[in-house]
């Protein structure tokens, strides 16, 4: 193989990678990463949880609350038609599950249930490293916040 | 000057100049050999058509070789390639250009990938497709900055309003 031979093989080889990279990373990875974050927000506190401070930020003139308090954070790695359940409160979860892509989307069916009964449920298309906000469930005083993030693609190994 | 000589005169540049029959230049020996002024004349004549002939043998020499003469100038002035040159010279060397539109190529096509970022955009927003609420009171909103969908759950009316 001479050295002409070498050089073209290395640029079709870079041409095939830009391909690869370029390509629709969902349909090279069915796994949907689902970030939740549970908060509690509520009217006398100012306090806010260094890592809700981004958060704060964003909805601070659209909601009247003062105090945000980190309760809980997960990580749900969720395959298509997968459902996984997070405990939010003793009587109250959330369900997520993962019903496909769409146009670059990932389409997640988010469901809470109190006391085993369907309070509330919305689908959502989720752009990759996007996120949705839901609020609004009484809890202790003040209300009950979820961040739920989605990443999907090439970032996430299987 | 006599009058032989002026009428002499006229015909003497033919004569040193070998233009005239045989019998006007015995004439004009005759008179040269007794006209002291003629023969003066005639032989600063003679030494002027010399000096123009030697003048047109110079001019007549060879032709100069005046590529070489441009190449010995370029090489003494050593001004060395112009930049198309180079360039020719890089493009009749395989071994140079054909790496080097490997690397461009490749640079043009990492720069390309790096340019179409896979971050969503403000075009590309995350979205509500559905909701429902026991309570039946939801109200969908966005963020004002990043878009961000917000879904708040109102309690139910007929609970606030009995408490």
């Amino acid at each position: 193989m001479n050295s002409k031979s070498v050089l073209n093989s290395i640029l079709i080889i870079c041409i095939q990678s830009f391909f690869v990279w370029n390509s629709p990373s969902e349909a090279s990875n069915s796994i949907l990463q689902v970030n939740v974050e549970v908060i509690k927000a509520e009217r006398g506190s100012s306090f806010v949880d260094p890592e809700l401070e981004d958060l704060v930020k964003e909805i601070g003139p659209v909601l009247n609350y003062t105090g945000f308090f980190l309760l809980k954070k997960s990580m749900i790695r969720l395959e298509i038609e997968k459902k996984e359940e997070v405990l939010l409160s003793s009587d109250r979860s959330l369900e997520l599950q993962f019903l496909g892509y769409e146009e670059k989307k990932a389409r997640l069916s988010v469901k809470i249930s109190e006391k085993s009964r369907e309070t509330f449920r919305t689908v959502i298309l989720m752009v990759n490293k996007g996120s949705a906000l839901i609020g609004g469930p009484p809890h202790e005083g003040g209300v009950l916040l979820l961040r739920i993030g989605a990443e999907f693609g090439a970032g996430v190994s299987k | 000057m006599k009058k032989e000589c002026e009428e002499l005169v006229l015909d003497l540049s033919a004569y040193i100049d070998g233009e005239l029959t045989e019998n006007s230049c015995q004439v004009i020996e005759k008179h040269l050999k007794i006209c002291q002024d003629c023969r003066q004349l005639a032989h600063e004549l003679e030494e002027t058509g010399n000096m123009v002939k030697q003048a047109f043998v110079k001019d007549a020499e060879p032709k100069m070789n005046l590529d070489g003469v441009w190449e010995e100038i370029e090489a003494r002035t050593d001004f060395g390639l112009t930049f198309w040159q180079k360039i020719r010279t890089l493009l009749e060397k395989p071994s140079i250009w054909i790496p080097t539109a490997v690397a461009t190529t490749a640079s043009a096509l990492l720069i390309f990938s790096l340019t179409i970022s896979k971050e969503p955009t403000h075009m590309e927003l995350s979205r509500v497709e559905s909701v429902y609420s026991r309570t039946g009171q939801v109200m969908v909103m966005q963020t004002a900055s990043s878009g961000q969908p917000l879904i708040w759950i109102l309690p139910e009316i007929s609970k606030e309003a009995s408490q």
